[in-house]
């Protein structure tokens, strides 16, 4: 592995709150340059390793590494790490202008240093006009502009955000998230990300590490993440998804409803889930020619603009999700019967929830 | 919160460390010495009890005799008793002047609730000792309530106020009101109106709601209002001193008689000791009240 | 429950208001009244307070009374203060809820008993190493250091309480060590919660009669001292001349406090700022 590749590395990470782990045993590498979304629901631990890598939480057990050198035993203040908090924690007694400055006098920088690098952060994040407001005086955007810039004033070897888009409203965050990413690739800093938006980690990610219960689940790239879940869990919190057990006939046929359908990587005679998303599936308005397609009934149709989501029985299964582009028209009507299959790719197979 | 910054331990320890310091020497340690005098002999010497520092049989100059004086003269258990008498009844009538009055504010317009509030806190703002004395001038026979009365011709003679234990009540109602009110006022301020509206709309009169709903809702801060007055009160000896008469026996007075009268510092320090003793149970019923609001409201 | 109060209620309210400020008022007019009875109504007259300021014991004793109430006031913000962290901000320790108990008793304990076992203490100190040597305004300010910290506790930690830790941690994200994060960021967003601890503590000082009475010294007579000896025998008019200036005093800062919230409060309107929400 080269230097740049576990540029960030972590090994063993562990902490945990009156017995019970709230990151357990975590190993990651990130690399220069990267940003790296940890994504989770709520309570995962994904909050508890940001604020360990950024020194406000003590470490259990393990080791963090950054650009070789160990960041245990360094407090916060120490560390070449900085945060954008969540709420952005500005400092409502100084103007954006003191806030930016802020780690920059802690340094002993000089006065004209420091002027110098505020009005570059601020012109960075467009925020020059506004120098002398208050964080009270500014809109949610903008505050998030302010505390980007504070945090990136030290040109820290490593930028945390912690849930950077919570505290905005839906709008607003579209704009601010492509506005980030672009900050963030511009200037090449090695970044974590926390969040529990999926579309936030797929949008700003690099890579992506799920957590669940203190774990990292998977990692890898979002489309890897999405197209290849690992289990369950994966599977479910990427998006929505068909979860289908059944016997695996051969590495590339499984038994569903009588029928056979494609996948790959299963081993025969075990008990299997395979993993299907619902724009994988290919619907047939009668049954196609290889007869091993699932024959249903459209029970109901939900419109969601671009698309549409079919929901569709089939006998011995759980309920499917299928999600058809296109008019009204080509909408097979409800209690029309379907044929639905998929290519073998589609089908993950997952392994059992840990 | 999840504690634990890396914060070095030293600072940690200095910031409980000096107030501690401080109140171990000079609030802790003080009981312990009035507990040790109030257990020595009186005497005629400056400082008036017999020394207990280096002398080798201590503890033998150890006595109960001071506490044994206490329960012999019937004074000290009148004084006592009046003194938690006389709370009880100032504290009831506290509620019941603060209850109708915190009720008003939280249901005025918010924009009205703090400058009430204000209005309410103001008073005690100004000297405790000053707002005593001023009823002095009311309660008084040639006071102002009785020069009214006198001039509408409603009585002949100037009723008897000042220095009775009627005064006493006016003036601890008077100065503890505030401390009545606000726990109060927090406790009704955070009932939701929809709770009212649902008992309403469940078949329950007003006179229902208020009973079953408002009042046990607002258990919480009567309790810590009443605590608040109560406790205070018992010690009271301004109050009693100014208004009262020379027959108003509360403890407060009399421990300052002791002291400064009579230069009995070891007796004075046994009423302190059975006082501190009396206390404890409110106290413990305050602290508890206050913990266990602060774990529902965190 | 519909807002806006009932008949019955209003009415109440309003005899409680006149029962808290009718006999203040009645101190004020009586101030201005030529005759030293308080029934006579001998016409209007500033002579009290000529003879109010004139009063050298008087006057003396307001020196005492200010130096020890802001030399106390100020020590007790900074121990009322390390106090209210210990109990808000630095998570569990052993021996909390003890701890806790010790600050806030003096609340509670009556000013008998504390003044007691404060001069006990001076006394006992002074036998045993000669420190105090005699009782004065250092024993007095120690006394009242003791009680106001527990106030000016209480006002801080429920400021502290409500304080967005992530400030905190941002300061130390951003460099600043434990101490310049407290001072730099800390410090000035819980800084009118100081002064009005400052202030709370500064007012009880300069009332307190009970412990000042017992720790006090020859040469070290504070205000109320003074008053309450005057008062013990019955009205005196230089005290409602008194009284009339404090409230007058007391009156300017309540106005003050009220512009100052009515100013937050708008302020706080305006704001679009995200920071009270809550955080995981």
């Amino acid at each position: 592995m080269s230097a740049d590749e576990g540029f960030l590395s972590l090994r063993a990470l562990a902490r945990s709150f009156d017995g019970v782990g709230a990151v357990a045993h975590v190993d990651l590498d990130v690399a220069r340059s990267e940003v790296f979304a940890l994504l989770g629901p709520s309570g995962c631990g994904k909050s508890t390793l940001l604020r360990m890598l950024a020194g406000l939480e003590r470490i259990d057990a393990g080791s963090i590494r950054l650009d070789g050198e160990v960041l245990n035993d360094q407090p916060a203040h120490k560390r070449p790490v900085n945060m954008m908090f969540q709420a952005y924690a500005l400092f409502p007694h100084l103007s954006v202008a003191d806030n930016v400055a802020f780690g920059l006098r802690q340094m002993g920088m000089n006065a004209t240093r420091i002027r110098a690098r505020v009005e570059e952060m601020l012109e960075l994040v467009r925020m020059s006009d506004h120098a002398a407001r208050r964080p009270h005086q500014l809109s949610g955007g903008q505050q998030q502009r302010v505390a980007l810039a504070r945090s990136l004033a030290r040109e820290p070897k490593l930028l945390l955000l912690d849930e950077p888009m919570a505290a905005l409203d839906r709008q607003l965050r579209v704009q601010m998230q492509r506005e980030l990413r672009e900050i963030l690739r511009s200037i090449q800093i090695t970044c974590v990300l926390v969040t529990h938006d999926r579309d936030e980690a797929m949008t700003m990610a690099d890579r992506i590490g799920l957590m669940q219960a203190g774990r990292l689940v998977q990692v890898g790239p979002p489309e890897e993440v999405y197209d290849r879940p690992r289990t369950r869990f994966a599977a479910a919190f990427l998006g929505q998804v068909n979860l289908l057990e059944g016997v695996a006939e051969s590495a590339e046929r499984i038994r569903l409803a009588g029928r056979l359908l494609p996948t790959r990587g299963a081993v025969p005679g075990v008990l299997t889930t395979v993993a299907v998303r619902p724009e994988a599936i290919e619907l047939h308005l009668s049954a196609p020619a290889h007869g091993q397609a699932l024959e249903g009934t459209v029970r109901g149709a939900e419109y969601m603009g671009a698309h549409r989501v079919l929901e569709v029985a089939v006998a011995g299964l759980p309920q499917l999700a299928v999600i058809i582009a296109g008019s009204a028209q080509k909408t097979p009507p409800v209690g029309s019967a379907v044929w639905l299959d998929w290519w073998a790719d589609d089908a993950v197979v997952l392994e059992p929830d840990t | 919160m999840k504690g634990g910054d890396a914060t070095r331990p030293w600072g940690r320890w200095l910031v409980i460390g000096i107030p501690l310091v401080w109140l171990t020497l000079f609030f802790l340690l003080p009981f312990g010495i009035v507990l040790k005098i109030s257990l020595s002999q009186g005497a005629l010497a400056i400082p008036p009890f017999q020394p207990w520092f280096g002398m080798e049989d201590q503890w033998l100059n150890a006595t109960l005799a001071n506490f044994r004086f206490l329960l012999t003269d019937n004074l000290y258990a009148a004084a006592y008793l009046n003194s938690l008498k006389i709370a009880a009844v100032a504290t009831f009538a506290c509620l019941l002047m603060g209850f109708p009055l915190a009720l008003g504010i939280a249901r005025a317009a918010p924009r009205w609730q703090a400058v009430l509030l204000l209005l309410v806190i103001v008073p005690s703002w100004t000297s405790f000792l000053i707002r005593v004395y001023a009823w002095m001038g009311i309660l008084g026979n040639t006071g102002v309530i009785n020069t009214l009365l006198l001039w509408l011709g409603l009585i002949d003679q100037p009723v008897v106020m000042l220095r009775t234990d009627f005064a006493v009540y006016v003036g601890i109602v008077y100065a503890y009101l505030p401390f009545m009110v606000l726990p109060l006022y927090a406790t009704l301020v955070r009932i939701e109106p929809a709770l009212l509206e649902a008992a309403a709309d469940l078949g329950a009169g007003p006179a229902t709601v208020f009973l079953r709903i408002v009042l046990p809702l607002a258990a919480g801060g009567i309790l810590a209002g009443c605590m608040l007055v109560f406790i205070p009160a018992i010690g009271e000896f301004v109050i009693p001193e100014l208004l009262g008469g020379a027959d108003t026996l509360m403890i407060g007075k009399v421990l300052w008689q002791e002291f400064f009268n009579n230069r009995a510092w070891p007796l004075a320090s046994a009423v302190a000791v059975v006082l501190l003793g009396l206390l404890l149970a409110p106290l413990w019923l305050f602290h508890h009240q206050q913990a266990r609001s602060m774990a529902l409201h965190r | 429950m519909t807002r806006g109060l009932s008949p019955a209620l209003r009415v109440a309210m309003i005899a409680v208001f006149v029962f808290l400020y009718a006999p203040m008022l009645l101190l004020v007019i009586y101030s201005f009244n030529e005759s030293r009875l308080v029934t006579v109504w001998a016409g209007f007259s500033t002579r009290w307070y000529g003879e109010l300021f004139r009063d050298r014991q008087m006057m003396s004793a307001l020196w005492v009374s200010l130096r020890v109430a802001s030399m106390a006031a100020t020590t007790a913000v900074v121990l009322g203060t390390l106090a209210a962290i210990a109990l808000t901000r630095l998570g569990p320790f052993r021996g909390r809820g003890a701890f806790g108990m010790l600050v806030t008793a003096p609340l509670l304990i009556p000013e008998v008993i504390t003044g007691l076992s404060l001069l006990l203490l001076f006394v006992a100190m002074g036998q045993l190493i000669g420190w105090p040597a005699e009782r004065g305004m250092l024993t007095v300010w120690i006394a009242h250091v003791t009680f106001a910290t527990a106030f000016v506790t209480v006002v801080v930690a429920a400021r502290l309480a409500q304080f967005d830790r992530a400030l905190y941690e941002a300061a130390l994200d951003l460099g600043a060590t434990p101490f310049r994060a407290f001072a730099q960021v800390v410090l000035p967003v819980i800084a009118p919660a100081l002064g009005a601890g400052w202030l709370l503590a500064f007012t009880l000082s300069l009332d307190d009669l009970v412990i000042a009475s017992f720790t006090s010294g020859p040469g070290a007579t504070t205000l109320p001292m003074v008053v309450f000896s005057s008062v013990r025998l019955g009205v005196s008019p230089k005290v409602n001349a008194l009284a009339t200036l404090l409230m007058a005093f007391v009156l300017l800062a309540a106005l003050l406090s009220w512009w100052l919230m009515r100013r937050r409060a708008s302020a706080g309107a305006a704001m679009v700022s995200p920071g009270n929400m809550s955080r995981r």
